[in-house]
């Protein structure tokens, strides 16, 4: 006996419904590492439990670099610095835009912790004698979350190396060290998201 | 007046308005902000000012994040849930989501497949069991799963601390990933066309959809009903075209009540236009009424 038609059809539409279904879980089953919320995010599972997935913060943001994860926590706000830093607002239109305080008012920028900026040192020219201080230079936060140390070079009586250093303590994460920083593939400085 | 023409430039409308603010943007320079609108379903910003915020997201968010909202979280939703209520809960579905809208088009147009697929279920059945054909599997389920639906996707957001339906919702998965990139609700929505396609009845609207369920539930709250006027013969043309179940309009039907006040109602007018003996209209009725007796 043969299977009639209208059978067949309505068992490969739920087959393809099923399969769409199991891509679907297993390609957003996958986890991934920390995230780089956007300022005045609350930490990690209050973000998660608080964040209404409306893509306002991404909207209001007068640069457009927030983007929206497709992974388990679908469609929660993040940034890739190197492709688009947060510029530290003076009025943070991302907050107030946000309707749910999943991202909290800040006092001012020095108040954000998105993070800490981290130097890969293996990586870092600077510490190979020559002067770039990029990082040093385009940090809105000069002199307070980012310094120049000097010291003599190893071995050399004469030079010098200029070694910029992070003050974990004042740093706030908004990658625009990592987005301007000359080396790349790695980057020699990149964000550590809170809470990683 | 053509009620359902007008409810769905309705319809269209909103899906323009959601998605101005981008046309704006590609087009004039301007930023999103400072469009006159700009957001998602879940919550949107018009005029720069006013909030709203969709009701049931609220709820998830609160039952998920267990704490006291922001003003802005519970100004934003009672915003919306009022002007509803002014209406009928359900008007949201009718008039205003953009998947009632493609499950409307989907029907349509996979009309005469839905028609082929029951003739050849009915040969089928005639040669294999009594004559009858299998029941639709959207009509083996109660209208008020939905609502069921609503409160289970609350008690899973308190117990995994996110608001889940968010997650997969296929309502507004266009503006979602447009506006945000977050295109998991497109897949749902096409795995939900396809079904639509081959396993006719409207079962996602009508059934399943957890956004319906919450506003069926507060649905009999509103100020706007369909009223019957005596005379009716009974043909079923107003439930062959009923977009939200056939089965709300059974009390005006048999005699039992002038009033249809089941939560479901979208007030989509559908059952106005098609009652041959002009009986139905859609008139301003105090909520939560008793049923009363139609006069013979």
């Amino acid at each position: 006996m043969s299977i009639p038609l209208p059978s067949v059809l309505k068992g490969l539409a739920a087959l393809s419904v099923g399969i769409a279904a199991g891509y679907q879980f297993f390609s957003t089953g996958t986890t991934r590492k920390a995230l780089l919320r956007p300022p005045g995010a609350l930490d990690e599972p209050e973000f998660l439990s608080h964040c209404l997935r409306c893509g306002k913060c991404g909207l209001a943001c007068p640069y457009r670099v927030i983007k929206y994860d497709d992974s388990l926590s679908q469609g929660t706000p993040y940034l890739i610095a190197r492709e688009g830093p947060c510029r530290l607002c003076d009025d943070f239109p991302c907050i107030a835009a946000c309707p749910s305080a999943a991202l909290a008012p800040v006092a001012d920028k020095r108040a954000v912790k998105m993070g800490i900026a981290v130097i890969d040192r293996d990586l870092c020219i600077a510490l190979q004698g020559m002067r770039c201080e990029v990082c040093y230079r385009v940090c809105p936060l000069i002199d307070e979350a980012i310094s120049i140390e000097y010291s003599l070079r190893k071995g050399d009586s004469h030079h010098a190396i200029f070694e910029p250093v992070i003050n974990a303590e004042k740093c706030v994460g908004c990658g625009i060290c990592e987005e301007r920083c000359i080396i790349s593939d790695p980057v020699a400085i990149y964000m550590k998201p809170r809470g990683s | 007046m053509r009620l359902n023409i007008v409810r769905h430039i309705v319809q269209c409308l909103i899906i323009v308005l959601f998605l101005s603010p981008l046309i704006a943007e590609s087009f004039l320079g301007i930023l999103p902000s400072d469009w006159f609108f700009f957001g998602t379903l879940s919550s949107s910003t018009i005029l720069g000012s006013v909030v709203i915020v969709d009701p049931f997201v609220a709820l998830q968010s609160i039952a998920a994040s267990k704490q006291l909202p922001a003003a802005s979280l519970i100004i934003g939703s009672v915003t919306i849930l009022v002007l509803y209520l002014l209406i009928r809960g359900r008007v949201f579905c009718g008039w205003v989501c953009p998947a009632n809208l493609i499950f409307e088009i989907v029907e349509f147009c996979a009309r005469p497949l839905h028609r082929w697929l029951r003739n050849q279920e009915r040969q089928i059945a005639r040669k294999t069991r009594d004559g009858k054909p299998r029941a639709r599997l959207a009509s083996a389920l109660s209208r008020r799963v939905k609502i069921i639906v609503a409160a289970g996707v609350l008690v899973l957001c308190a117990l995994c601390g996110i608001p889940v339906f968010e997650l997969i919702s296929p309502i507004g998965a266009t503006f979602r990933g447009l506006v945000m990139g977050a295109w998991v609700g497109i897949w749902v929505l096409l795995a939900l066309v396809v079904l639509e396609i081959f396993y006719p009845g409207r079962i996602w609207c009508r059934k399943l959809c957890p956004l319906g369920g919450f506003y069926e539930f507060i649905g009999r709250l509103g100020f706007f009903s369909v009223k019957i006027k005596p005379g009716c013969t009974k043909c079923d043309k107003c439930k062959i075209v009923c977009l939200c179940d056939p089965s709300v309009l059974n009390p005006v039907i048999q005699g039992s009540d002038v009033v249809v006040r089941a939560g479901d109602c979208m007030l989509c007018g559908k059952c106005v236009k098609a009652c041959p003996d002009d009986l139905l209209s859609i008139k301003p009725v105090l909520p939560l009424g008793l049923p009363k007796q139609q006069s013979k």
